[in-house]
């Protein structure tokens, strides 16, 4: 696999604050990778060096296998960015913003008409192209930040949590654009703190946490981080005995048991037939119970295990 | 030239606060034009003149009295200095003419052929400067190869006669070219305003970070995007002075076109550049719409008012006066009213004029100066 970006020991601070330590990582050819991490964890820093919009402490960032600067016109050319805050005119319309932005890089009209239309049709925006960003919903106003960011058809596209606060139909545009993108040869960084988002879409996944990079690898490399198979959680009508609740604690791989009111949720470490197993002994025992349903384990269980804290605040 | 491009798409959406500030232009035109017929009455008046005569009443000195009774009024006041002191002060009269003892004699003998004249701060004063320059023009060519008083006399007098009609035609030029400056002086507002909103809002949008961001990331370099903008900005400015020109041309026609009137249209510019990087100051220092707005009219409202755009400043009071000397516009239309009673165009009657652009110009420089330098500590920051 080509190698499109290459980062080594990238560290960036903010007076006292290392906001990212010590970064390294490259990107691949055609990947989507993910870059996963909480509120304040060094994303967008991550991003904004990369791209020299900020001073960084130390270390070296190669695109194309050149040295990214700000002068570095020729990589600018084939980079398309979404920032995390949408940054538009107001005075200009959906079409005539779109077109502006991506007349900083294709001078020629014909073309540039072209291209423009293209984003539009792959953000969903064609009903809204006289639209000024005022009139615009929030999910709306996010798919316009993201056209004005790819509208000049770049080789390398980063996106910086493009679905912040955006309505589910919005979003799922939103993801399956930047599958169309990847389709089309690009290659994506995407930053997000929605874990679901990242597995759905991403073929790499790094997860950060206050600058570091803690673990990386694809989704399933990552979930054998943890010590888990899978969770299950019970919906119990009426209440456990303790004699009861020793027996479900020696069943076969338990791990764990936490209680609720009225449901506990069991953590298994290994084993293929629990559920069934659970459900066996359930009846055997004549406990009544509502529901009963199993749970893979998630990202978020990868960060906890691993920092000891959630992944959303 | 996408950056230029959007310079004027962005101002396009502005234009509803553009235009108003043009209509209010119009409006002071209209103003300017009805101020223009009582001045003219005003100006064709004569100017005010107290006589104080030392000498004895020559025929020479009589003559002089006549010329000045058929050109200016001659108001009777004590020969006491502190009555024709405060009679000049008060704007009763425009200037005292002393006509000191021996000045027949040193005048035919060909010694001295001036009078000690002591000037009032009114418009008028220099007419009067004017009349008397006239009269010793003549009689000093007339002096030297004529003998007898009486020859003196009359050639003087038929010499007068035969210039009179040019003058006459020079003041009522001056008539004119005071409206024309009228004009100018209430174009300071709306001058001012389009050129302060226009760089301020422009300033706004493209140093808003996210929009630099996008800007910075770009394949087109930054100094053409800084190039791009400014030079939507310069010829949107020009446009605008040209739309003030091509209006003062159109309400005062011809007389435009006359030294006066080119002064006049040079001066503006100056001042557009000036008020260029008022705008520019403006642009860095707020980030928001409304804070621009209130400028404008605090800035282009604030200098019409105790500059003497509105109100001449003969009429406002002396610490208001003081504190409009700091502001580019006070320079602006006190070269505006200076431009109006130039008649003869050489080193004494221009330099003044350059002076005041260049305290304009040097205004411009500062204002420029304070902007980038702030600028750079923002960004710093
Ligand atoms: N300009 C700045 N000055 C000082 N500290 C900053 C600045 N920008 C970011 N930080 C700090 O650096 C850390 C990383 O911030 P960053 O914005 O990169 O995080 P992020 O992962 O993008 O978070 P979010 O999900 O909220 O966008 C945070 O602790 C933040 O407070
Ligand atoms: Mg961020």
């Amino acid at each position: 696999m080509k190698k499109i970006i290459e980062i080594k020991n990238l560290t960036k601070k903010y007076k006292q604050l290392t906001a990212i330590d010590n970064l390294s990582f490259d990107v691949y050819e055609n990947e989507i990778l993910g870059l996963l991490g909480p509120n304040g964890s060094g994303k967008s820093t991550t991003i904004n060096s990369i791209l020299s919009l900020l001073n960084y402490d130390s270390g070296s960032i190669k695109i194309f296998n050149k040295e990214m600067s700000p002068e570095a016109y020729d990589i600018k050319s084939k980079i398309g960015v979404v920032f995390q805050d949408v940054a538009v005119f107001e005075e200009l319309t959906v079409i005539e913003n779109i077109d502006y932005f991506c007349g900083l890089y294709i001078n020629d009209k014909k073309i540039r008409k072209e291209y423009v239309k293209d984003a539009i049709d792959l953000v969903g925006l064609n009903e809204f192209i006289k639209f000024y960003p005022k009139q615009l919903s929030g999910g709306l106003l996010r798919r316009l930040n993201i056209a004005c960011g790819i509208a000049h058809k770049p080789k390398v596209i980063f996106l910086d949590e493009p679905t912040v606060a955006v309505d589910p139909q919005s979003r799922n545009s939103i993801l399956e654009g930047i599958k169309k993108l990847r389709e089309n040869g690009a290659t994506i960084i995407y930053t997000t703190h929605y874990m679901e988002e990242v597995e759905i879409i991403c073929d790499r996944i790094i997860i950060i946490d206050k600058g570091k990079i803690i673990a990386k690898g694809n989704k399933e490399e990552l979930k054998k981080l943890v010590n888990i198979e899978e969770k299950i959680t019970i919906e119990l009508l009426e209440k456990l005995s303790n004699v009861q609740k020793e027996k479900i604690i020696k069943l076969n791989h338990v791990v764990e048991f936490v209680e609720a009111e009225k449901s506990i949720v069991l953590t298994y470490s290994s084993g293929r037939k629990n559920l069934s197993d659970l459900i066996e002994f359930m009846n055997n025992s004549k406990i009544k119970y509502s529901r009963i349903y199993s749970e893979l384990p998630t990202l978020n269980d990868v960060f906890l295990e691993l920092t000891g804290k959630e992944l959303r605040d | 030239m996408i950056v230029f491009k959007n310079y004027f798409k962005i101002l396009n959406k502005h234009k509803g606060v553009i235009l108003l500030y043009v209509g209010i232009l119009l409006l002071f035109t209209l103003f300017s034009t009805q101020s223009n017929n009582n001045t003219q009455s005003f100006v064709a008046s004569k100017p005010n003149v107290a006589v104080i005569n030392n000498d004895s009443k020559t025929e020479i000195v009589n003559n002089l009295y006549r010329y000045l009774e058929e050109n200016t009024d001659i108001i009777d006041i004590e020969n006491n200095d502190s009555k024709l002191n405060d009679a000049l002060f008060y704007q009763e009269i425009d200037a005292i003419i002393y006509i000191y003892d021996g000045y027949t004699n040193d005048y035919l003998s060909n010694k001295e052929n001036n009078l000690n004249v002591k000037y009032g701060n009114t418009v008028y004063s220099s007419y009067v400067d004017m009349i008397l320059k006239r009269y010793f023009k003549i009689a000093d060519i007339v002096n030297d190869d004529v003998n007898s008083t009486d020859d003196i006399i009359s050639i003087i007098n038929n010499s007068l006669k035969n210039t009179t009609e040019v003058e006459i035609k020079n003041t009522l030029d001056v008539d004119t070219i005071s409206k024309a400056s009228y004009f100018f002086n209430y174009a300071n507002y709306s001058i001012l305003a389009i050129c302060i909103y226009s760089t301020a809002i422009i300033l706004i949008r493209f140093n808003n970070k996210k929009i630099k961001n996008r800007n910075n990331i770009s394949s087109k370099k930054s100094s053409s995007i800084t190039k791009e903008l400014y030079l939507g900005n310069l010829v949107f400015v020009l446009f605008v002075w040209l739309f003030v020109v091509a209006l003062s041309i159109f309400i005062n026609k011809d007389i435009m076109f006359t030294i006066n009137g080119m002064l006049l249209i040079v001066n503006s510019l100056v001042f557009m550049i000036c008020a260029l990087s008022v705008g520019f100051l403006i642009g860095i220092f707020f980030n928001n719409e409304s804070a621009i707005a209130a400028a404008v009219n605090i800035i282009a409202l604030g200098t019409s008012f105790i500059c003497g755009s509105f109100i001449p400043v003969e009429y406002l009071p002396n610490t208001v006066v003081a504190i409009s000397k700091v502001l580019p516009s006070y320079w602006f239309i006190q070269n505006n009213n200076l431009i109006k009673t130039i008649e003869v165009f050489n080193y004494n009657t221009i330099i003044p004029l350059i002076i005041n652009m260049f305290i304009i110009i040097i205004f411009a420089f500062s204002f420029f100066m304070m902007a980038v330098i702030y600028n750079k500590k923002r960004i710093k920051n």
